[in-house]
Order: structure tokens, then sequence, then C-alpha cells
């Protein structure tokens, strides 16, 4: 059950939220737990025992841990949580990688490897990665072990961040899962933020994507290298926006059930660095690599070339979280390199340069990365960077020139998509806050925040009619 | 020494209470409307034109849990509250304040309030394009099929011709988009050098007459596939005097056996399908009436549930001239107006096959196979 679907909006959430502020404060936890449970069943059926599996075996490695097995409690979690991982993420493509190699090196093994297709749970990543946290936070003392399954169930099953996050570690919500305030105001903040992530997935992100799919998916010889930048101009907006958006979401699901999650996106693309890029970039996951693997590590405490490695280590391994696959790979060794090459002296002398270049520099180390991110196969990403690069020879059929792309809705949601890459909407509220506080004048700032109402509730009918054009599928002739 | 005054200090405003307070209660009404219409019918007014049934609640049955999730998510989807309200808002957003296709893929937004099919039609659009030349291999098998038929035909004293009804594309290529840049040699002018090449089968051109007729009026619908009424008279009248070089006995057909009348015209298939078939329609439409010395007589009507169209039987003034089955798609249904008129007996059937056993029981003269150009490709499976 996607957010952006009329299903969710208009039939789980309601019901859920009418029975959640209905039942006594003690229950909640309980019905939080089953609803989710049930939200995610109804995608996944039976792959739902994968998720509790998990949360047991991260609940019941807490509990060794505090009472003493500490050892025990940790490998518990890591190989029960790592091995779920593995087997349903990865299995395939370790298969397909070794089958390969064998097929490269002539060796006699191809036809005896074979594995049917895994179906990957979705939001495995999510919640292995937070049950982890949970445990290594017990096992190094920062927390304490949760004595209650229905709990610790409610934390990690949560339907908010269930499918695609962002990463809650456990410390952050502990005291919401004991005792939280749901009030009116706290569900307003909610609101707001849930039709924002909406409108920026459903208006913003799909419009993009349906230039960047048409162009990705498009033959190489019927569009040009103008295009192809295009392309991945609008692939870098589709991204953000769609997760910033689905992060947004969670984060005002969140607050209507008493939660606050932590900020998952600041803007990114205002980035200065790389490294700059990475704490503003789906920073839920890069403190939690930062947090639980590059500190084990040892972080940046050793010789330069250990902290390189542990650099490249980290940023193998985020590029493995994102997919299995070896684009995915190259796209986090990508980053990884840029990251030692500016450890190594490019961060300073950019500190040095004229204002503009190191975003230039940024956007487009970060713009070209996502071209391994978006296609399926390295072969592609070559011969889409060469593209782009404008080493391959002109187009034959020019099927796509500028022209099937730029018109008035991609102008337009280009323009706000880059208004609200940059914190414009944010400047805009601290704007408004100063002159309220300055001036005072209660009936003028009573019509602002109507205005201002109104203008969200339009937002959201706005998101509606695009969702419910996706559900439109009319045919010339009767089908009956 | 001066003591300064305190300022009177002012009581806050507790706005940011109020805007989220109102957000909470606009969200929480938007989140129930839906049900609410559902149960009270609010926008019943906004019909579905997606000439398809809609997915109806499902029934459960025991073990298929999953079965019954699948069917009730394609019911809500397609059922819940304000969604044809919602759609048509979006079309016409979409349409008039954007200026694009509020569904690309089935229609495209020409110039001048034209209107043309989208990809979802057999990928008309890309075929326009040149992106999918009809493969030498298909059209091989095509010739070879129809060089069957004809054979066949033959054994029985039976003439086969095939009429290929241009696209509006082809037709009115002046008012697609300007992104649509149509190749200069389309699928149908390959098709037609192949089989003229490698058959002797008769094609009948229409596509000339057309676009010597569309100079005094439009010869198919702005906002439909098809061609309109006159269009199709005129298609007609050529297809008539195509065969009468080979039957010379068929009277002379001409315009003037026509009484033309000029209507407003409606809004089609294709801003049917966007739901603006109300706001969007064509400029004019034709009632065309032939002169009463040549009106032919329905005789029968025999619905068909595969196409939805229904095939018809009529008799002409002078049944002893030769007789006509005509086998084709919807660009044949208005072709019943005028065909008829020409022929002994014809009886026009709305098929996507070329069944022998029909041809054998109707023993016709002569055959017509007509199909538009969009799906040559198709009588590979003829």
């Amino acid at each position: 059950m996607l957010f952006s679907s009329a299903i969710f909006l208009f039939l789980f959430l309601p019901s859920f939220l009418i029975v959640y502020y209905i039942i006594p404060h003690h229950w909640r936890n309980a019905f939080l737990f089953t609803a989710s449970l049930f939200f995610y069943a109804w995608g996944e059926s039976v792959i739902v025992f994968v998720l509790l599996l998990s949360a047991f075996i991260n609940f019941l490695a807490g509990k060794l841990i505090e009472q003493g097995k500490r050892k025990a409690g940790l490998t518990l979690s890591l190989v029960g949580s790592l091995s779920l991982l593995i087997y349903y993420k990865y299995a395939n493509f370790l298969v397909d990688s070794v089958k390969g190699f064998a097929e490269v090196f002539m060796m006699p093994i191809t036809d005896a490897i074979n594995l049917a297709q895994i179906a990957l749970p979705i939001g495995i990543s999510f919640y292995t990665f937070q049950g982890i946290s949970y445990t290594l936070d017990v096992y190094w003392g920062r927390i304490k072990a949760n004595r209650s399954f229905l709990d610790y169930g409610t934390y990690i099953a949560m339907f908010p961040h269930q499918i695609a996050g962002p990463i809650v570690r456990y410390a952050d919500i502990a005291p919401e899962l004991i005792d939280r305030t749901l009030s009116v105001e706290k569900f307003g903040v909610g609101a707001e933020r849930f039709i924002i992530g909406l409108a920026k997935k459903v208006l913003l992100a799909n419009t993009f994507a349906n230039v960047a799919d048409t162009i990705f998916n498009a033959p190489d010889t019927t569009y040009s290298t103008g295009v192809a930048w295009i392309g991945i101009v609008f692939y870098s907006l589709q991204i953000y926006f769609d997760f910033s958006g689905y992060s947004d979401m969670a984060i005002g699901l969140g607050k209507m059930v008493g939660f606050d999650f932590k900020e998952n996106f600041n803007y990114p693309y205002i980035a200065r660095s790389i490294q700059d890029f990475w704490r503003r970039w789906h920073i839920s996951l890069s403190s939690w690599f930062r947090d639980y693997l590059y500190i084990p590590l040892g972080g940046n405490r050793g010789s330069k070339l250990q902290t390189y490695r542990n650099l490249l280590i980290v940023f193998f391994v985020t590029g493995l979280w994102h997919g299995a696959s070896w684009n995915f790979i190259i796209w986090g060794l990508y980053h990884g390199l840029f990251l030692l090459i500016e450890r190594a002296g490019l961060a300073r002398r950019l500190e040095k340069m004229w204002a503009p270049i190191p975003y230039i520099y940024t956007i487009v180390v970060v713009m070209i990365g996502w071209v391994f991110f978006r296609t399926e196969n390295l072969p592609k990403a070559i011969m889409y960077l060469k593209k782009m690069a404008g080493f391959v020879p002109p187009e034959t059929v020019n099927t796509f020139p500028f022209s099937y792309f730029l018109n008035i809705e991609t102008i337009i949601t280009l323009l706000f998509g880059l208004l609200f890459a940059m914190p414009v909407y944010y400047r805009f509220h601290e704007w408004v806050k100063a002159l309220q506080t300055r001036f005072r004048f209660q009936k003028l700032q009573i019509l602002f925040d109507s205005l201002y109402t109104v203008s969200l509730i339009l937002l959201f009918v706005g998101t509606v009619m695009y969702l419910a054009a996706d559900t439109y599928n009319p045919f010339i002739y009767f089908r009956f | 020494m001066t003591v300064s005054i305190p300022r009177k200090k002012v009581k806050p405003i507790r706005l940011k209470q109020y805007r989220f307070r109102i957000t909470a209660l606009g969200f929480a009404i938007l989140l129930l409307l839906p049900s609410m219409d559902q149960w009270f019918g609010f926008s019943s007014k906004f019909k579905s034109t997606e000439k398809r049934i809609l997915a109806p609640f499902p029934t459960f049955r025991f073990p298929h849990i999953m079965t019954f999730i699948h069917e009730f998510d394609q019911y809500y989807k397609e059922n819940f509250g304000w969604r044809n309200a919602l759609f048509h808002t979006y079309s016409y957003w979409k349409l008039v304040g954007l200026g694009k296709s509020p569904l690309p893929e089935k229609v495209v937004v020409g110039k001048n309030g034209w209107f043309y099919p989208g990809n979802s039609l057999n990928r008309v659009a890309d075929q326009h394009q040149g992106i999918c030349p009809l493969p030498l291999s298909s059209m091989k098998a095509i010739a070879e099929k129809l060089a069957y038929f004809q054979r066949q035909l033959a054994e029985q004293n039976t003439k086969l011709y095939l009429l290929v009804a241009p696209d509006s594309y082809s037709v009115y290529p002046e008012n697609l988009p300007d992104f649509i840049k149509s190749t200069k040699q389309s699928n149908f002018d390959l098709f037609k050098h192949y089989l003229n090449q490698h058959t002797s089968i008769p094609l009948i051109d229409v596509y000339t007459p057309l676009i010597e007729a569309k100079k005094k009026r439009p010869v198919y619908c702005q906002t439909d596939t098809h061609w309109n009424d006159f269009g199709s008279l005129v298609a007609s009248l050529a297809m008539v005097n195509r065969v009468r070089n080979d039957f010379p006995q068929l009277p002379l057909a001409s315009l003037d056996d026509y009484r033309i009348k000029v209507l407003r015209g409606m809004g089609g298939d294709l801003t049917t399908m966007l739901a603006l078939n109300k706001e969007f329609r064509d400029s004019v439409t034709y009632k065309i009436k032939p002169v009463s010395t040549l009106a032919a007589y329905q005789i029968e009507n025999t619905p068909n549930s595969q196409m939805g169209l229904a095939s018809s039987r009529f008799i002409g003034q002078h049944p002893q001239l030769p007789k006509l089955l005509m086998i084709g798609d919807s660009f044949s249904f208005s072709m019943n107006q005028f065909v008829p008129n020409y022929f002994g007996k014809t009886y026009i059937v709305r098929n996507t096959a070329f069944d022998l056993d029909l041809v054998k029981a109707e023993q016709p003269d002569i055959v017509v196979l007509e199909i538009v150009e969009r799906n040559i490709n198709l009588l590979v499976n003829y």
C-alpha cells in the first residue's frame, strides 16, 4: 500500500486515525503495531513474517545483551538480521555474479549454479538497519533493552517509516514509545508536512519521472547530447523529490500518531562538496553508516590510508545497500572516491574558490553519479555518459527533440523543482514568522494563515486529481 | 535621570495553533470526503467515460486472501469517491491550462483543435515517426496470406480487393504537434510498394481522393480517430469506382448522388476518452442522404460482441447487380450509408479475421477487405 494511493489516503488512513484517536492511550501501541502489520501484509502477504522474525531476533538479542550474554546477543542480531537481508536482497545477485565470472573464465560450473528468483520484501533494508542499530546501542550501553515485544515491534513495524524510511533509531523515539502526546495542533503540523510530501512525490517527482523515463528508455539514436542532459537533470530532481517527499510523508504521519522523526534531507543540491552532500542527503542512512560502520572501523583516527580504506568500505556498502547490482556498487565507490579526493586536499581548495564553483562541482559530480543509479547495467551507463559528453555520433532519428520535453508543464515543474530544491520555502516561513512577531496585526496574520491553509488544501486536492488520473484507463471501443 | 516606561506586554498570539488547527480540520474532512461521496453520491453527475466495466466489489473466497486483496485494491482504485470528477478537472486543467494531453498514451493533442490517437492504439504515433517500421518478414507473411485468400476466392470467381483507411496522421499531418515529425516513408508506403511488387492484389487508393476532398470540407473528425461522414463518402465513392473498373455493370458513383447537410459537430471518441467530449467538439458534422432512386435497404443487423459494431446486410435497388462482401473495422461502419447503394446485395461484416467459410457461404462476386493504416501489421493474423 503506497502512501500515494487512494486506498491508503481515503480508506486505511482515516479508518486508522479514527480508531487510534478514540481508543485509550495504553492500547495505542498495540493498535499501531497491529495496523502496521496489516498495512505490510496487504501488499506483502506472508512476507510479513520476515519482518516479524527480524524484529524478534533483535528483540531477543537486546534481552540477551542486557542479561550479560553480550557476545551471544550481538552475534544473534548481526548473523540473524544480516542473513535475512543477504538471502532476500543479495542471494540472486551473488549467484548471478558468480555465474557471470564462471562464464567469463569458461568454468564448467555455470549450469550447476541456479537459484530461483527471490522476491525482495519491501523495506527489509530499513528494518534490518533499525534492528541492528538497536542491538548495537544496547551493546554499547547507550540505551536499555526494551522489555515489551509489543513496544519494540511497534518501533520496527510502524507503518509511517516501514517501507521507505527514514531509518528511525530506537534511542530517538524510545520516550515516545512509552508516552506520547496527541493534539490537534500536532496533527495539523503532521498534515501540513504530509500534504507537502505527497505533492512533492505526485506533482514534482512523477512529472520529472515521465521525462527522465522517456529519455532513459529511448534508444540512444533518438536523442541528442542536450536531451541526455535534460534526462539526468530531471532524474536528479525526480529522485530527490521522490525520496524526500516520502520522508516528509513519513515525518508527517509520525506526527499525526505522536512521534517526532528526525529530518532526512537538508537541501542536498545546495551542497558545496560531496562530503557536504552526504551531510544533507538521506541523513538517517549516512549517519547510520557513520555511527555503526565508519567509526567502529576506526573512522579517521588511524593513518590517512586507513581513513581512505574506511571511507571506501563505507561507500561500497552504501552502494550495495541501495540495490543488489554492480551499478549501485560503482555509484557508491564513485562517491567514496570523491570523498577521498576531497579529504586529500580538494576540500580545502574548494573552500577558497569563487563561490559558485564548489556548487557546480558538487552538482555535476552528483548528477554523473546518478547515471549509474538510474541505468539498468554498466554498458547502458557508459553509453549514456558518452552521450552526455558528446562522444556518440549525432542521432540518426531525432525522435525526441528539445521541443518534445520543453512545454509549459515541464517548465513550470522544473522552476518549482529548482525553487524547492533550495531553502526558499523554509526562508519564506522564517520571513513570515519574523513579520508576525514584529507587527502583530492579528487580523492580517489570521488572514495569511487562512490563505496558507486554503492553499495547502488546494494543493492536496490538486495532488489527488493527479492520482485519480493514474487510475483512469479509457478505451476507444467498448470492452464489455 | 529619565525613567523608561516599560512597554505594555503584548499578549502573544497563538497563531501557530490557529494555522495548524484549521489545517488539521481541513485535512480530516478531505480524508473523509471520498467515503462520503461513495455513500451519498455527491459527484454522481460525473460519469466514467472509460468504455469498460469498472472492477466490482470482490467476493471473499476462503482461503484466497491475496486474490481478495488484489481485487479489492483494483475495486477501490476504480471506484473511490470523486474519482470521475477529479479526473474531469484534471483533464480540463491539463488540456486547457497546460496545453498537454491528459492521457498522452491514449490521445495526442494537435494544433487548431485537432486530436490524434496515441501510442496505445498499435503504436500509431511511433509508426508515423518511423520508429517502428514494418519488418520485411511481416510484409512477406501478409502478402503470402493475402495471395492465398486471393487464390481461394478466385476458385469461386470472387475478386479480392484491399482498402487501407488512412490514419488522421496521414491526411492531416499539418495539425500534428511540433514534436511529432512524420516519416518520409510510412509503413503503408512500404507495404504498398511490397504488395505491388510481389502480388496482384488490387489496392484501393482512398488517400488521394481524401487529400483532394479535404480542400473543400473536413474529411476527418477533429476529436475522433475516424473519418467523418463526408470522408467516408469520398472513400466509398473511390472504392466503388475502383471496383467498377473490373465490374463495369456497376453504376458510376458520384458526389451528385447525395444531399449534404452541415450540422454542429459533436465530441468524438478521443475527447470522450479524456472526459471532455462536451467541451471539445468537432467544428462540423454531416447528415448525408442519397437520392431516393439510389438508396439501398438494410435488411439485417447482427450485433458483434467482439468489436461492438454490428454487421449489416443490404439489398440495393437493382438486385441483379454484383454482390459485395466487405470485411472491415470501425472505419467501414459509416460506409454502410454509401457503399450498398451501388451493389445488388451487400453484406458488411465487422471482423478482425478473414473468414473463408463465410466467403464460401455468401458466394459474393466481390470481397473488399478494409483495414485502418495503423493496423496493417495485424493482417498477419487474419
